[in-house]
């Protein structure tokens, strides 16, 4: 009995080393490429280059200072927040409507419909470059915000997961809304949103941070300086524009400082992420 | 308040699938009706389809002289009860209740006066914070009705709504149920497959099976009267019993005569069995338990068995009985003070003004 309650206690602790151990090199191997970011952006161009030294000797948090007023990447940051924002609620809008359709309503064809829907999820996105090149150029949309917005007004992705949500919300509830005289629409807002909202805050999240962090579409669509979003505007400004080489230290800078809006982000709405339906309807589903 | 029709209504899956065949049924206003039937019969098909939840196939449903066909749920003025009782899990109990007074643009006062009144007459103004998610099934129950009953609706639908609930509160509910429908003086439909709800709620019961109304009638006439054998198996707990013999014309009588012998027709089901010249042909008789008595040694008796069970219930006592040789099995209900046990071999007479003779291919009733 006691043997046997020691080996419990050894492999326990054993068991719990071994968790941490994987979890900290985990953590350490997910957070280097961050650390080491911020570190490069506090020093100078040579020390960036140089392996000698992984923290700076004297922080220069004069490059900071220096992207801020001496480069246009606030206006990169306001594009990207902007047109990442109208997306987000435009693809939730769309989406959940598309998928209140698809899960709730009674028509023929509807299976089909979800199959060309996921058909042209499973698309390689590059396929879909030309012929959006070809309908923006044509409604003269190439080289504007509003093109780049207008082209990712629906997307497949936020369809499949916000199925997924409403397929768990009982049928009987959406009945009980329309015998008590709500529209559709309001069903939709008033009742499947609250009761899948986890879905639709990871959902918005993750066509947040993909739209602000695009960088092939949108530098196809777009040549006017004036119109770019992060990515290209880090690529454009300080790596290919840089007259005496590239200033590893203010891409650094700047990548830290484009990628903070994206952590306040999460940190706000990290707390739905894991969650499912939430409550009880009393029903079965 | 309202009045309800139901004409020729059918139906149709698209897998061919035919739920409820040829509906016909007035309702008049302030009726209460009961859809019963076994699991499948299309009762809940037909309620579903009165809500505007279900698509009419065929037929014509009108509603206070409205063609009721396509006009959508929300837009029927009717409130429904569901069986698990979909409540709003995110909102509290007030909300809950509140919610089709908000869509309708009422005063928040109104609201708030009507939700009061709701919740005194269910007994929920303790709990009108909480969410549905922190309530016992009962107050789930009461808070789906209170939802309904805020509305002041045409017509009150019920689909089982009791059937989630132990059988203590099912009981407490029923009476509650029967209390509000008289407090409200509505229209209400009410589904269910407990004989006990349909008999004791309802003012008048339409029995289902297979899609296919069986009988409307009220209550008495259900039990007293059934159109046919299934109704007299399915209206009545124990159910009826049931008896194959021939018809037989002998001078002295008309007589069934069955295994144990001959049961003697009373002179105006001997009648009809005559109009319908029936001699030599067999039928099944039916019998209620209650209408099974223990006769003495010396009296006249019907047959003898074997009791198999004695099921001892307070005042009354239910005897399962069976006969050597014989698969027929009876059920007879006696007063509970007589002294019997398992085992014992009885002498049983029926109660021959209240047998029942059916068609033994049809199952209709021959002699009501």
């Amino acid at each position: 009995m006691s043997d046997r309650k020691k080996v419990g206690f050894l492999s326990g602790w054993i068991g719990k080393i071994l968790k941490y151990v994987i979890l900290v090199l985990v953590s350490v191997f997910t957070a280097f490429p961050f650390v080491w970011m911020t570190l490069s952006a506090l020093k100078t161009k040579e020390e960036v280059m140089s392996t000698g030294s992984f923290f700076p000797a004297t922080p220069q948090w004069g490059n900071f200072v220096s992207i801020f007023f001496d480069s246009p990447i606030l206006s990169y940051i306001e594009n990207s927040m902007f047109v990442s924002a109208i997306i987000v609620l435009l693809q939730v809008v769309t989406g959940a409507m598309i998928t209140y359709a698809l899960v709730f309503f009674h028509f023929k064809g509807k299976n089909m419909l979800f199959a060309f829907v996921m058909g042209t999820y499973m698309l390689p996105v590059a396929a879909t470059y030309i012929p959006s090149y070809i309908i923006l150029s044509r409604w003269n949309m190439l080289n504007t915000l509003t093109g780049l917005i207008v082209s990712s007004t629906v997307s497949m992705f936020g369809i499949f997961l916000l199925r997924q949500a409403f397929m768990q919300v009982p049928r009987g509830l959406v009945e009980a809304a329309r015998i008590d005289g709500a529209s559709h629409f309001r069903i939709l807002w008033e009742i499947v949103c609250p009761m899948t909202k986890s879905s639709f805050i990871t959902f918005g999240l993750m066509s947040f941070i993909s739209t602000y962090n695009n960088y092939m579409w949108p530098s196809l669509i777009t040549n006017d300086e004036s119109k770019y979003l992060v990515s290209q505007g880090l690529r454009s400004f300080f790596i290919e524009g840089g007259a005496y080489g590239t200033e590893w230290a203010l891409v650094m800078a700047a990548s830290a400082v484009i990628v903070l809006p994206l952590l306040v982000l999460f940190a706000f709405t990290q707390k739905w992420f894991i969650n499912g339906i939430g409550g009880d309807t009393g029903m079965k589903g | 308040m309202a009045s309800i029709e139901l004409k020729n209504i059918c139906k149709k899956y698209e897998n061919g699938f035919e739920a409820v065949k040829d509906f016909n049924l007035k309702i008049k206003d302030n009726e209460f009706i009961i859809f019963v039937g076994p699991s499948g019969c299309g009762k809940s098909t037909t309620l579903r389809m009165i809500a505007g939840l279900e698509e009419i196939s065929e037929g014509e449903l009108w509603i206070d002289g409205k063609k009721m066909n396509g006009v959508s749920a929300s837009d029927r003025d009717i409130a429904m009860v569901f069986q698990n009782y979909a409540l709003y899990p995110h909102m509290s109990v007030r909300k809950n209740i509140a919610y089709s007074l908000k869509i309708r643009k009422e005063k928040k006062d109104v609201i708030e006066k009507k939700v009061q009144e709701a919740a005194s007459i269910l007994g929920l103004e303790g709990v009108l914070d909480r969410k549905p998610g922190q309530l016992s099934g009962g107050q789930k129950q009461r808070v789906a009705m209170g939802r309904a009953i805020v509305r002041n609706p045409k017509v009150f639908l019920m689909d089982e709504p009791l059937s989630n609930l132990d059988a203590k509160l099912r009981g407490q509910m029923r009476v509650e149920i029967a209390d509000l429908y008289h407090k409200l003086g509505t229209t209400f439909i009410y589904v269910t497959h407990d004989q006990t709800e349909a008999m004791t709620l309802g003012t008048r019961i339409v029995v289902m099976k297979d899609g296919v109304i069986q009988q409307v009638d009220s209550p008495q006439n259900l039990y007293h009267k059934p159109a046919n054998q299934f109704v007299a198996g399915f209206i009545g707990t124990p159910p009826m019993n049931f008896i194959e013999g021939v018809v037989n014309f002998a001078p002295g009588g008309v007589f069934v005569e069955t295994e144990d012998g001959k049961v003697e027709m009373p002179p105006e089901k001997a009648e009809c069995l005559k109009r319908r010249n029936l001699s030599g042909k067999r039928v099944v008789l039916g019998i209620r338990p209650e209408h099974i008595d223990i006769a003495g040694e010396n009296e006249m008796s019907h047959k003898k068995a074997v009791i198999d069970v004695y099921e001892m219930l307070g005042a009354e006592a239910m005897i399962y009985l069976s006969q050597k040789g014989s698969k027929e099995k009876l059920i007879a209900r006696i007063d509970g003070t007589m002294p019997l046990c398992a085992g014992e071999t009885v002498n049983l007479r029926y109660n021959l003004s209240k047998i029942h003779v059916f068609d033994i291919t049809t199952g209709k009733t021959i002699t009501n």
